[in-house]
């Protein structure tokens, strides 16, 4: 049937982009085939659409462990005499022991601590033995205990989603000092900012705001809080569309939707060491659209054409003035 | 600014993949021959190309009536049409079905669906999947780790994304759509109220 052949197209082009190794020509041909058909472009949406949804299947936990599975029972036996929350971190370790360096781990008290870390720029999507998943933004360190009983992740810095399998019998705790994150089975992220403060965003579920000094503050889907030492948690509405913007972090890349260059700068800040230096004259100029968070010099570039400034590269940054 | 592709991939993912199985049923209900996978391919196609989805507040509804539009050029293109399947087309009703609005409802019934789809997928390639969509490989990690070509895993990936692409489109359920016929309300409903209170 012609439809499945456009299916095979589709899907094969899907995994050539996610190979990474697509040439230049690749790409132009491609772009020439989804144009050429809009059943075309129909098929590779749709392949596209189905490849991403295959990512959530990780959230469903123990029948997606298979390969960690494997890999565990290969192991001597004595692996299941370390005790279940050993055995658990363990597992976090073989999931993470196969991909380059090793996590940090230590003990603390009868828990095993897995330190986790991102570099400058590095977008890291980690599974976690239950089913969870954190993806780890620009720049971030972590410490995850798995326990029978309890789940907890520890905030040192930076930013996170977490994608979390549902166990009710386990909660899964994010902790910045002294506030916790509560969470059953949901997806949100957690930002600490320079100043302490938190930011919490929930993209599916529910979670709960805990500190010290006051009353938890439940969230809900599609809700931002900041949490501050020493002040009420703030919350705020936001859109659906809002959250998936906030999340385009994921993959590299950086989402403006009417943000200053001031603010522009300070978010790519986040994710490079060439700095963009704004002018003060052009710093309220605002900007639209999505941008590869490693390459401030192609949004300067991008930012001067639309906004009518120029671009000068110096040996401290990218600067962006007006012309 | 228009959204990037991924942007929308991810739209679609949330917003119109649940709803796809239903979009068939109902296309289904439809006497004659419409080439269902023709026109769930040209509906994905006209939502690609949009400019932005930000306006769209019911993706389901806005899906529906997409796939009507298309039935209704396809029909036009045809030129030599019997009369009743304009007549029928433009009375397939879209209404809110409590049956069908709960989004969230239909993405656990899809991903435990996937979950069975990515079992059943060759061994070699659900390996590859596997690794690549639940372990968040890379393509080249997973060919250090199984010992193959990275071409050889991008073929495993390819081929693992169309036979789910495939399994999606199946029907749900072991229904005829449209047999009974005449009835306004669509077939589907029945079967997917019937999935939801299974245990």
């Amino acid at each position: 049937m012609s439809d499945n052949r456009i299916d095979q197209q589709a899907a094969d082009w899907v995994a050539r982009i996610d190979s990474g190794a697509a040439t230049p020509e690749e790409q132009q041909a491609l772009d020439r085939w989804l144009a050429a058909d809009r059943r075309h472009l129909g098929a590779y949406a749709r392949a596209s659409a189905v490849f991403l949804h295959a990512d959530r299947a990780s959230a469903l936990g123990p029948g997606f462990e298979l390969p960690a599975a494997e890999i565990a029972s290969a192991q001597p036996r004595r692996t299941w005499l370390l005790g279940a929350a050993a055995a658990a971190v363990l597992m976090v370790a073989l999931v993470f022991g196969l991909r380059g360096p090793s996590p940090v781990a230590g003990i603390v008290g009868d828990d095993v601590v897995v330190r986790l870390q991102s570099g400058l720029g590095e977008v890291r999507r980690l599974p976690l033995a239950d089913g969870s998943v954190l993806t780890l933004n620009t720049d971030t360190s972590v410490s995850v205990v798995l326990t029978p009983e309890r789940r907890e992740i520890q905030l040192h810095a930076g930013e996170a989603l977490f994608d979390v399998a549902k166990d009710s019998a386990r909660p899964f705790i994010v902790r910045v000092q002294d506030t916790q994150v509560r969470a059953v089975g949901t997806s949100f992220t957690v930002r600490r900012l320079q100043d302490d403060a938190l930011l919490v965003m929930v993209r599916e579920g529910q979670v709960q705001v805990e500190s010290a000094s006051a009353e938890p503050v439940p969230l809900q889907a599609n809700m931002r809080a900041r949490a501050q030492p020493g002040s009420a948690v703030q919350v705020e509405q936001i859109a659906t569309e809002s959250v998936t913007h906030e999340l385009t972090w994921r993959e590299g890349m950086i989402s403006f939707d009417g943000d200053t260059l001031a603010e522009a700068a300070a978010e790519f800040a986040r994710y490079s060491q060439r700095r963009l230096l704004v002018d003060p004259a052009v710093a309220n100029k605002r900007i639209v659209g999505l941008y590869a968070a490693n390459d401030p010099e192609g949004f300067a570039a991008a930012a001067a054409l639309s906004l009518g400034l120029q671009t000068r590269s110096g040996s401290e940054g990218v600067h962006l003035l007006a012309r | 600014m228009a959204d990037s592709r991924l942007e929308r991939a991810n739209w679609l993912a949330r917003q119109v993949l649940p709803h796809e199985p239903g979009l068939r049923r109902w296309l289904g209900q439809l006497s004659g021959s419409v080439e269902i996978d023709d026109v769930v391919q040209e509906t994905y196609g006209v939502l690609a190309a949009l400019d932005s989805v930000s306006h769209i507040r019911d993706p389901r509804s806005y899906l529906y009536t997409t796939a009507r539009s298309i039935l209704l050029q396809q029909v036009r293109r045809a030129r030599i049409v019997a009369i009743e399947s304009m007549a029928e087309i433009e009375s397939l009703c879209i209404h809110e079905d409590a049956w069908a609005a709960d989004a969230a409802q239909l993405q656990r019934q899809q991903l435990h669906r996937l979950a069975e789809q990515i079992a059943l997928l060759p061994e070699r390639c659900r390996e590859a999947f596997v690794l690549r969509k639940i372990h968040g490989y890379s393509q080249r990690e997973i060919a250090q780790q199984m010992g193959i070509a990275e071409s050889t895993v991008e073929k495993h990936i390819g081929l693992g994304l169309r036979l789910l692409m495939q399994a999606m489109a199946e029907p749900t359920a072991s229904v005829a759509p449209g047999a009974g016929g005449g009835s306004e309300q669509p077939t589907g409903a029945q079967t997917t109220r019937q999935r939801q209170t299974d245990p």
